[in-house]
């Protein structure tokens, strides 16, 4: 009867974990490249994100706009300021991932060479992306059913003067 | 002193005890950004404060915007906040949003020693640029160590 009862308790305790365990990762942002706060001197083609957890791609959104803002001058394009790139950004991200119809603002081109449930994700984008500040975007939802979501920045920047040519 | 007297004498004390647990409990909030523009309300605080040394506590950020009342989230990589301990040591966070609860960001952290710190959270909330330091006091847990 003892021995019933610990066999008992030690299966409960180990339901509890593994149900507990998907509660406490989520599918938190663990990569991506180019990395956050990148300065390119070429334009990327893809942006590939890496979770720490599988994430349904169907249900999930990956989205990639420029940086616009009336106060960022060619300056921030050359030496930026990412603390201020990433602030603006945050301003931006709620209204964008929640836009439709916003196909002329984006620049991604949709998920490539990914499953319908992968932590591995790859966005295309458009080709031969103008200098500038970009900002990649996620809303998530995890095979755990929660949803998270984040950016990170990265600049095409300007060829500094006497380097282009 | 007569009895009367001690009674009164004990729930003054008691009183100002609490006033003064209140102020050890509370979290600072400060207000930034111009009148007529933009304004965000900065929470600072510790996580199950009062804080006592040597156990594991963590940064308790939560900003908003004044006008809406609307969680500010996206913001772990345009802020960076540091922790100043009595001695000067200075250590950045590694700040993350905190699930399930919009607008507040955190970070771990075990403090060994009683006296002030200070959090700096410095960065940008959209365009606005902010610098803002809060003290916050750590008592000592050696006082509620048993046996």
């Amino acid at each position: 009867m003892q021995r019933r009862r610990t066999t008992l308790r030690a299966l409960a305790a180990a339901v509890l974990l593994t149900a507990a365990r998907p509660a406490l990762a989520h599918a938190e942002i663990e990569t991506v490249d180019p990395p956050r706060d990148a300065l390119l001197d070429v334009a990327p083609l893809r942006i590939r994100l890496v979770f720490g957890e599988p994430v349904e791609t169907r249900f999930s959104l990956f989205k990639v706009y420029p940086l616009a803002s009336a106060s960022l001058g060619p300056a921030d394009l050359v030496d930026p300021d990412f603390l201020r790139l990433n602030g603006l950004a945050a301003a931006l991200v709620p209204g964008a991932l929640s836009a439709r119809d916003d196909a002329d603002v984006r620049v991604d081109r949709g998920l490539i060479d990914t499953a319908d449930r992968s932590a591995d994700v790859t966005v295309a984008l458009a080709p031969d992306l103008p200098v500038g500040a970009y900002v990649v975007m996620w809303r998530v939802l995890a095979i755990d059913g929660h949803t998270t979501q984040g950016h990170a920045v990265f600049v095409v920047r300007a060829p500094a003067q006497g380097e282009a040519e | 002193m007569n009895r009367t007297s001690s009674i009164f004498a004990r729930l003054a004390l008691s009183l100002l005890s609490s006033s003064l647990l209140g102020l050890a409990l509370a979290h600072e909030l400060r207000v930034v950004g111009a009148e007529g523009g933009t304004q965000y309300e900065i929470v600072v605080g510790m996580l199950n404060e009062p804080v006592f040394t040597e156990v594991r506590t963590g940064l308790d950020l939560t900003i908003r915007s004044v006008a809406e009342g609307r969680p500010v989230e996206g913001l772990e990589t345009s802020l960076e906040v540091t922790i100043t301990a009595p001695g000067g040591q200075t250590r950045t966070l590694q700040v993350r949003p905190r699930y399930g609860a919009p607008g507040a960001y955190t970070d771990d952290y075990i403090l060994t020693e009683p006296g002030t710190y200070d959090i700096r959270v410095r960065g940008f909330i959209g365009d606005l640029e902010v610098d803002e330091t809060f003290p916050r006091e750590v008592a000592d847990g050696h006082d509620l160590r048993f046996p």
